[in-house]
């Protein structure tokens, strides 16, 4: 009897060791788990982009459709407002720029500003060489503006072309 | 001869039941996701326009359901962000077992329904976990740390 029982105990205790160690190797796949976590991380970089439109424009004078030429005034204008300014900023403080290639003998003048950006201050400018403050206390931002060329010529200057490559950039405070 | 007996009866005993362990745990609820943690980052956009998003779908989810009970099962999706800069959302990508909700957007540690309809005793299913982070240009610079908690319940 005292032997039956042992046997017994025996093989219930075999059979809990060899339970326990099935569990402790079973791989996690099979071991219950409702709720698992992972961690994603969300960056923004500094991005700063900017484009203008269209790529070339011609201000003539008197032809042009918005020449002002009076007789008997020397100065004559004539302006264009096909240029789209496009820009977009995730930086605090910064402002656009606005320069040109440098004319040996320019003839005219030829001034450029922002007609009411949606963020900032508009500043008229008479394009030189050198960066020029167009649009100043930018906010971070995407937006366009129209931009208003105003070709200045005077007649007693005579008649020419002048030809400016003008940049716009987006700088930081 | 009737130790020889014994033995094997309880060697059945113990058979059996090892059986019963496997199969249960086979198919008891579990869920795990393999991959590395997703990383998005944002550096580029559009003038006029927004950032450019980016995606990650790296990461696998593996869910089985029990036998018992007899019942659909879900698989919620929460952040402990709850004010994000800026926008991230997921979405299952192709689940081989159960329904695909639509994209979460994770802003908050409210469960939502990501996967639902799951029948039971389904063993090891997948689907890809594609992530999509969004910003606009007025959210600035910066970093947002999500801790994401895929969860199976039943309905």
């Amino acid at each position: 009897m005292k032997t039956k029982t042992a046997f017994v105990l025996t093989r219930c205790l075999y059979f809990l060791v060899t339970l326990t160690v099935t569990i402790a190797v079973l791989p996690p796949s099979v071991v219950c788990q409702t709720s698992r976590s992972h961690n994603v991380t969300v960056t923004v970089n500094k991005v700063t982009v900017i484009a203008v439109n269209p790529p070339a424009i011609n201000l003539d004078i008197p032809s042009g459709p918005t020449a002002v030429v009076i007789a008997g005034v020397d100065q004559m204008t004539v302006t264009d407002q096909t240029t789209t300014l496009l820009w977009g900023t995730n930086s605090a403080s910064t402002k656009i720029t606005i320069s040109s290639t440098t004319l040996a003998t320019p003839l005219f003048s030829l001034q450029a500003v922002a007609l009411s950006p949606s963020t900032g201050s508009p500043q008229t400018v008479t394009l030189s060489t050198g960066d020029q403050d167009f649009i100043t206390n930018m906010l971070p931002s995407s937006g366009s503006v129209s931009v208003r060329y105003t070709g200045i010529a005077l007649a007693s200057a005579g008649e020419g072309t002048d030809t400016y490559t003008v940049t716009f950039s987006i700088i930081g405070i | 001869m009737m130790r020889a007996r014994r033995l094997h009866k309880y060697r059945s005993l113990y058979v059996m039941g090892l059986a019963i362990l496997i199969v249960t745990n086979d198919y008891c609820q579990s869920i795990s996701i393999a991959g590395t943690a997703p990383v998005l980052i944002i550096d580029a956009g559009t003038p006029g326009g927004q950032l450019t998003s980016v995606q990650n779908q790296n990461c696998i989810l593996t869910y089985s359901t029990p036998v018992q009970p007899n019942r659909d099962w879900r698989i919620t999706v929460n952040t402990n962000n709850t004010s994000p800069l800026f926008t991230l959302k997921v979405v299952a990508i192709s689940p081989t077992r159960g329904t695909a909700e639509a994209s979460v957007t994770l802003n908050s540690s409210t469960a939502i329904n990501f996967i639902t309809a799951i029948p039971r005793k389904t063993n090891n299913a997948t689907c890809n976990l594609q992530y999509t982070a969004s910003a606009t240009f007025a959210r600035g610079i910066g970093t947002d740390n999500h801790i994401v908690t895929y969860t199976l319940v039943t309905p």
